[in-house]
């Protein structure tokens, strides 16, 4: 996929369909925990919030985990 | 001077200060004040050279979390713990002295300004090479931090000499310390014991006890106990709230434009997290540490990436990896751990060493602060790379899941020995006060990182030399 990376793609090829969200592979009983957590939520809810967290850029999609990986949607 | 311990307690002179210990923070102490003209007593435990004996003295019990063998983690000999130290200075942030939100028991009782003085001088002795400010990456809550990294100065080859002409300090090696005699909420005298069973008390007019960050806490537990609890009135934290700066590999990065974290210019970089993300997360502090692999390496790195990601994978495979600068790198972190009182060092009763002492055992316990501090650091690092498409994470299994759990191997902690004799405002909360005085001792004081109340990411000899710089002046105040 020549060019995906110039200039900087801000996750152009992403789209919101993919929310296999961070943190990984969760459980229900797992998420429910960390969700419970204050821990958890200051991590969660700037995603859940879409605002992309703790910078100025926007967040496109939540990111998929594979294998320990932290990829994007277009990365499989 | 050099001197004999037998020899000098028989003539039973009144030094101006008898430190005990002759590591880092007793060093610079005992020389600050001779040069001053103060008569100073310098006791070291060990000898002038490396010996087993005196290091098997340092062998204890690990309990709670996997922990260094107590015997390795440290050195017993002139100098200290300095003869096998790497060497990376750091001051602390200012932001490391107060209540962080995530856990207000992090503030000291003094700001990062009543160190500032002894800067200069703490660096001069340490050998710390200027160390450039800290710079913000757009888009990135995580700042890119700096080291003096080595070569490490050895205390025991850059001190030797004046140790040995200075009319002033007596240093007397294999002087290791057994009691603290105690009477009006004054220490009267320092009783030190041999290999065959002699006893000698010395007199001075203060005291400071420098032994490292698990002996001050085992010897004042044992002082303490010797005396009936008159040593340390308040005793509720000593020996408490011990910390390390935990160390771990958390996984490996493919960085595909190294430029935007500075790897283009060097082999590794360092980031840590702003003020701001430390308030918004709820987070400690923590130093992000990112090693360059080689070509090889990196192209292993690629092949893992492109099982679990065949697009990404293969569209990088497309580029020679030498014209476009993608690399890998290791994750490493080496954070501040949550102070705790469950953390703590204690007396191994029934297990005596040589001279009839229980030895330590040490409970480290980290917390689930711990694992959420390094874990939200490395997600930072990895939603950063991954929204602005310049690199991917691969965290290790004990990061991608939540039963907070740390490796128990490897690394596991920096061997920076912390607390246990914390700073505090108030007895209740600590076992010195600002002044690093033990509460409801006029002339007794502990030089060293056990005073520090919490640790930063920074490792801590350049701060426990601040300290000792500071102490030094304080007594000096105290005894003109």
């Amino acid at each position: 996929m020549p060019g995906r990376h110039a200039p900087p793609s801000l996750g152009a090829p992403r789209t919101a369909t993919t929310t296999r969200c961070s943190p990984p592979t969760l459980t229900r009983r797992q998420a429910l925990g960390l969700l419970l957590t204050p821990i958890a939520a200051a991590w969660l809810a700037p995603l859940a919030a879409g605002d992309g967290g703790v910078g100025a850029v926007p967040r496109r999609d939540l990111g998929v985990w594979v294998d320990g990986w932290l990829l994007d949607s277009g990365d499989l | 001077m050099h001197d004999d311990l037998a020899r000098y307690a028989a003539a039973d002179p009144l030094a101006d200060v008898c430190v005990i210990g002759a590591g880092a923070a007793g060093l610079s102490l005992a020389l600050r004040l001779a040069r001053r003209g103060r008569h100073v007593l310098l006791c070291e435990g060990g000898e002038q050279d490396f010996t087993l004996r005196s290091q098997a003295l340092y062998e204890g019990a690990v309990a709670g979390d996997p922990y260094i063998p107590l015997d390795a983690a440290r050195l017993r000999y002139f100098g200290g713990s300095t003869n096998h130290w790497g060497g990376m200075c750091r001051p602390l942030d200012a932001y490391d002295f107060t209540a962080k939100p995530a856990d207000e028991g992090t503030a000291w009782p003094i700001d990062r300004d009543a160190l500032a003085p002894y800067y200069a001088d703490a660096a001069a002795i340490l050998g710390v090479s200027p160390i450039p400010p800290d710079a913000t990456i757009p888009g990135l809550a995580l700042k890119r931090v700096h080291f003096s990294i080595g070569p490490a100065t050895r205390l025991k080859e850059t001190c030797a000499d004046e140790v040995a002409r200075s009319p002033q300090l007596h240093y007397c090696p294999n002087a290791n310390l057994f009691g603290l005699e105690t009477r009006d909420g004054r220490i009267t005298a320092a009783v030190f014991k041999d290999y065959t069973g002699g006893e000698y008390r010395v007199r001075a007019r203060q005291f400071v006890l420098a032994c490292g960050g698990i002996e001050n806490s085992r010897l004042l537990l044992w002082c303490n106990r010797r005396s009936h609890g008159q040593v340390v009135k308040q005793p509720a934290t000593l020996g408490r709230y011990w910390m390390d700066h935990p160390h771990a590999t958390l996984g490996r990065a493919i960085i595909l434009e190294p430029a935007a974290l500075g790897l283009d210019a060097s082999q590794s970089v360092f980031l840590a997290p702003s003020p701001a993300m430390l308030a918004e997360h709820r987070i400690l502090n923590c130093g992000l540490r990112l090693h360059r692999m080689s070509d090889t390496e990196t192209g292993e790195l690629v092949e893992q990436l492109t099982l679990a990601a065949p697009r990404l994978g293969e569209w990088i495979k497309q580029r020679p990896l030498a014209a476009n600068g993608c690399c890998g790198v290791v994750l490493r972190a080496a954070w501040e751990q949550q102070p705790h009182p469950e953390s703590r060092v204690e007396l191994a009763d029934g297990d005596l060493d040589a001279l009839g002492m229980p030895r330590s055992r040490l409970v480290w316990r980290k917390t689930a602060l711990d694992h959420h501090t390094v874990r939200d650091c490395a997600l930072t690092l990895g939603d950063y790379l991954r929204r602005r498409d310049i690199g991917r994470v691969r965290l290790d299994p004990w990061l991608t899941d939540d039963t907070l759990q740390f490796p128990a191997d490897g690394e596991l902690a920096g061997r920076h020995h912390m607390g246990g004799t914390r700073m505090a405002e108030s007895p209740e909360h600590g076992v010195v006060d600002r002044d690093c005085r033990v509460f409801g001792q006029d002339n007794l004081y502990i030089g060293g990182s056990s005073v520090f109340p919490s640790s930063g990411h920074a490792n801590p000899t350049l701060t426990l030399v601040q300290l000792a710089m500071r102490l030094a002046d304080h007594l000096d105040a105290r005894l003109a």
